[in-house]
């Protein structure tokens, strides 16, 4: 059993607080997502687990075992964790094979034994073959099989992963991605996996953590549930596109500020019968269609780029603009190619509702 | 839940800071300290009065007023010729390019003072063989050339110290993107007007660099002005402060007026590092790019052979002629004979061999630039690993003490070795080799943190990271990754100081006791005791030495490259 618990731990560099009573609970087997923006800590937050920094105040424990306590702390090489970084780390003057034995080497296992499952941590990662190669022979999706393959071999109840799909191009980042995903499912061991990016983030994570540039989090959750409701504009933003509008009460539904446009009904907690609200919408959650005698244009497209399955509109309602999404072939079958300028009328779905917001260009 | 206590209270990186903070302070900062406290106070009391009767004696006034004369003069030739030379090789369609760029690197193998010493032997004014010949030939009195002056001494440090500006000048026309000339010279400008307007501008902080590295060597250099002018009376800074020490015996007086001048030595040698400094950070344009690049080429046509003809004829006057001197006369039965085959023998080199005073200088070079280079490398690691890698309070200082050797001149930490090693802490070196090895360390230092800073910044912290995160202790970190990965840095600065420290004269002359002569100063002694014959032959086996030793680290530094 190995969890992961922050107690209200305090860092800081000089003057600058990174994170600032950070409260966090991982749990024991589960892929584990810290997503946020660069520089907001995260990283911070996984060091402090590893033990290459130590917090200025608060505990750390690994399963039953404290790690950092105050000024104390345990040395890396004794909290028996796999950490993978973006830049890799492979040591360049150790062969693939030198690479996945050592931390074997380092816990004094057996010759024989380690060689055994060095060849099968190499095997998983489906670099059988390599084992003779040093690390300049190889291309840096490969180089990153190798750190998995050390990070995993000594069987860590917990792994580290530092953006270690950052420096891969956009298909070797999918393919890394299922395979750690599948890694997880199979070996049973906790995960931190820290990202700036949301796609990785939603599309492995157990539970997400969202954290901002104050070093707080915002929100944690499935990634579904953070998705779908977002605690507050920063979670939301932060996950993907949305637009934001500014709406007012007209009776029972929300019109756009300065315009007749309706957004519908406002469910959220909290904010029942407020005279002004903020609703954002997924690009999906905006229905785009040409203006018809008996439904007349209430926006105006502003740019239209095709990309290549979608088609993505930028369209203007009252003095707002907002981003809006149709598959490619829906938007041909339903001539929806609108010229730059023209009118078209939106539909509104799904709003998300949050407090009203000061009053800039609210786009994402 | 266990408790957590901290059981390790003095770890690897604890031990490796107090052991780095240790060997500065002792190696660098007593020293330095001493000799400021020397030169400035008397009897605990802050003594301006030594100091300005030191500076208004006109015997100390006239050396300051030299080294300048030298320093000027010497910058100003070696950097005409390293930029003229520099900009033949990489700029024109001269023949042979490659070759003849290899061979302008050759008079830094040669030792400036053994130059000195063939050039004394064929300039001096009555007895050089040139001198000689030219008095015979035009039936003069007095030979028009007379080396044995500051402009000799000028002349001949500047044939030894133009490589400096050479390479650094060669380096920057050959990495300058060639699109900014070829605009210039779409834009209409001639060829002339693009050198001068364009070309020129751009190299000029190397030109300048390589000046301020002359003027930084030649300041604080003993070996020309020692042997060219301390017969007549010329002296400089280092010759006076060597002379002052000997001719009082030792003594506290000497030494004094040493810390005096040692001073103002360092504070020019920091003030030309700071200008260096300054002129390089101007100097960052874009223009100069990291990778090679094809620049534009100025066909000489009509000069192509008389400009192959200058370059060799002043290789061959400046290296060949010397060291073929240096050789022959060496094997003279007596000085002043004619060079003729009757008068040659190898009987004065069997002689050196049977010569105790030789052989041991030959020894105590070849243990003391290896054992010096050796340790040197060791310390420089580890300091540097601190100053690069470790995140301790205080830094700054171990980093300035690590460089400040770079800015003091051998004389300087020959002086700071006396005061620090003889006895007044409980040890004393004095008289011994071991004194020629600590201010080695002391003076080689820069080198090895420069070289192995450079190797460590290359090994990004995630590798260690790496390695403690799969359960590697600190030491063992250091062991397995830290070290194979710097090893090219190690190898590197150890042969950066081995090969200085071999022919190494300015600190040891003031060191050495009579059985710890080096090379250098054996050399330097015999001449001064009119053994020119002997000297000369002790200065053939040196270069053989230095040659030897020259091609084949050459040899193993290319493999190693090769292996990277």
């Amino acid at each position: 059993m190995s969890d992961i618990r922050f107690k209200s731990v305090r860092k800081a560099y000089g003057d600058k607080v990174v994170l600032d009573g950070l409260d966090l609970h991982i749990r024991s087997g589960e892929c584990f997502v810290l997503v946020g923006p660069s520089g907001c800590g995260k990283t911070v937050a996984l060091r402090l687990i590893a033990g290459f920094e130590k917090p200025d105040r608060g505990e750390i424990a690994i399963g039953d075992r404290i790690v950092a306590s105050g000024k104390a702390s345990v040395a890396p090489e004794e909290r028996r964790i796999g950490v993978v970084f973006q830049d890799y780390a492979v040591w360049p003057h150790k062969t693939v094979a030198e690479n996945v034995v050592y931390p074997l080497q380092m816990q004094k296992v057996g010759k024989d034994s380690a060689k055994t499952r060095a060849a099968a941590a190499i095997d998983q990662v489906n670099l059988g073959g390599y084992e003779g190669r040093y690390p300049s022979q190889l291309s840096g999706g490969q180089q990153q099989r190798v750190a998995l393959a050390r990070a995993l071999v000594a069987a860590p109840e917990v792994m580290l992963l530092d953006e270690p799909l950052t420096n891969l191009d956009a298909n070797l980042r999918e393919e890394m991605r299922f395979e750690i995903k599948d890694l997880q499912r199979t070996s049973g061991m906790t995960i931190l996996y820290v990202t700036h990016d949301h796609e990785v983030a939603l599309a492995i994570a157990d539970r997400i953590a969202v954290m901002d540039e104050s070093g707080s989090i915002r929100q944690v959750g499935a990634p579904a549930e953070v998705y779908e409701h977002p605690a507050d504009p920063f979670v939301c933003r932060f996950l993907g596109v949305s637009s934001f509008l500014p709406a007012v009460r007209a009776g029972g539904e929300y019109l756009v500020e300065g315009t007749g446009v309706s957004l519908g009904a406002c469910q959220a907690p909290g904010l029942e019968g407020a005279e002004r609200v903020s609703a954002a919408f997924r690009p999906m959650d905006i229905g785009i269609s040409r203006p018809t005698g008996r439904r007349p244009a209430n926006a105006t497209v502003e740019r239209m780029s095709l990309l290549g399955p979608i088609v993505d509109y930028l369209a203007r309602v009252g003095k707002h603009s907002v981003r809006c999404q149709v598959q490619t072939e829906e938007a041909v079958a339903r001539d929806l190619l609108i010229p730059e300028g023209a009118g078209c009328v939106l539909d509104f779905f799904d709003a998300k509702w949050f407090a009203p917001e000061a009053p800039a260009g609210e786009e994402a | 839940m266990e408790t957590l206590r901290n059981k390790r209270k003095f770890g690897t990186a604890e031990l490796l800071l107090t052991f780095s903070v240790l060997v500065l302070v002792v190696i660098v900062a007593v020293p330095v300290l001493l000799i400021i406290g020397t030169a400035f106070f008397e009897e605990g009391r802050l003594n301006l009065a030594a100091i300005a009767k030191v500076l208004g004696d006109p015997d100390t006034y006239m050396a300051l007023w030299n080294s300048v004369k030298i320093a000027t003069g010497t910058t100003i030739v070696s950097t005409a010729i390293g930029v003229f030379f520099a900009w033949l090789v990489a700029r024109t369609d001269l023949p042979f390019k490659r070759t003849m760029k290899a061979l302008f690197l050759v008079p830094f193998m040669l030792p400036s003072f053994i130059g000195a010493l063939a050039w004394k032997i064929l300039l001096s004014p009555r007895a050089g063989y040139i001198s000689k010949l030219l008095m015979g030939m035009f039936g003069l009195e007095k030979c028009p050339i007379d080396i044995m002056s500051i402009g000799g001494i000028i002349m001949v440090e500047s044939m030894y110290l133009f490589p400096f500006v050479f390479l650094q000048v060669a380096g920057a026309l050959e990495r300058m993107d060639p699109t900014l000339e070829e605009s210039a010279r779409i834009s209409g400008a001639r060829l002339m007007t693009i050198t001068r307007k364009i070309t020129l501008p751009l190299v000029m902080p190397s030109i300048l660099a390589g000046a301020l590295l002359v003027a930084l060597y030649s300041l604080a250099h003993f070996g020309v002005p020692a042997i060219l002018g301390a017969e007549k009376g010329i002296y400089n800074i280092p010759t006076k402060i060597y002379e002052r020490i000997h001719s009082s015996g030792g003594s506290m007086a000497g030494i004094k007026v040493g810390t005096i001048l040692s001073t103002i030595l360092v504070v020019t040698a920091a003030i030309i590092l700071k200008l260096q400094d300054v002129v390089l950070k101007k100097g960052q344009f874009q223009i100069i790019a990291g990778k090679s690049m094809r620049p534009t080429v100025l066909k000489l046509r009509g000069l192509k052979v008389p400009m192959l003809v200058v370059c060799i004829v002043y290789l061959a006057v400046t290296v060949v002629m010397p060291t073929v001197t240096i050789m022959l006369v060496g094997g003279l039965k007596t000085y002043g004979l004619p060079l003729a085959l009757k008068n040659l023998s190898l009987d004065n080199y069997v002689q050196l061999f049977r010569m105790k005073l030789t052989t041991d200088a030959i020894w105590n070079s070849l243990w003391l630039s290896v054992s010096a280079a050796f340790v040197t490398m060791l310390a420089g690691t580890m300091i540097s690993y601190v100053i690069v890698k470790m995140k301790v309070p205080g830094k700054f200082l171990l980093q300035f003490l690590g460089v400040l050797p770079f800015s003091l001149p051998g004389t300087v930490i020959a002086l700071g070795c006396i005061l620090t090693w003889s006895g007044r802490f409980g040890v004393n070196l004095y008289n011994s080799a071991w004194i020629i090895f600590v201010a080695y360390i002391a003076r080689y230092m820069a080198f090895s943190i420069k070289s192995n800073s450079a190797a460590l910044e290359q090994v990004s912290d995630s590798l260690e990271e790496a390695s403690r995160a799969c359960g590697a202790t600190h030491f063992q970190t250091l062991k397995n990754i830290v070290l194979p990965l710097v090893r090219p840095g190690m190898i590197s600065a150890f042969f950066l100081i081995f090969l200085p420290a071999l022919r190494e004269l300015t600190t040891s002359v003031l060191l050495y006791g009579p059985k710890s002569r080096t090379l250098g100063v054996a050399i330097y002694a015999l001449n001064e005791d009119g053994e020119t014959v002997m000297a000369a032959a002790l200065a053939t086996i040196a270069l053989l030495i230095i040659f030897i030793g020259e091609t084949t680290i050459r040899k193993v530094l290319n493999r190693l490259q090769r292996q990277e």
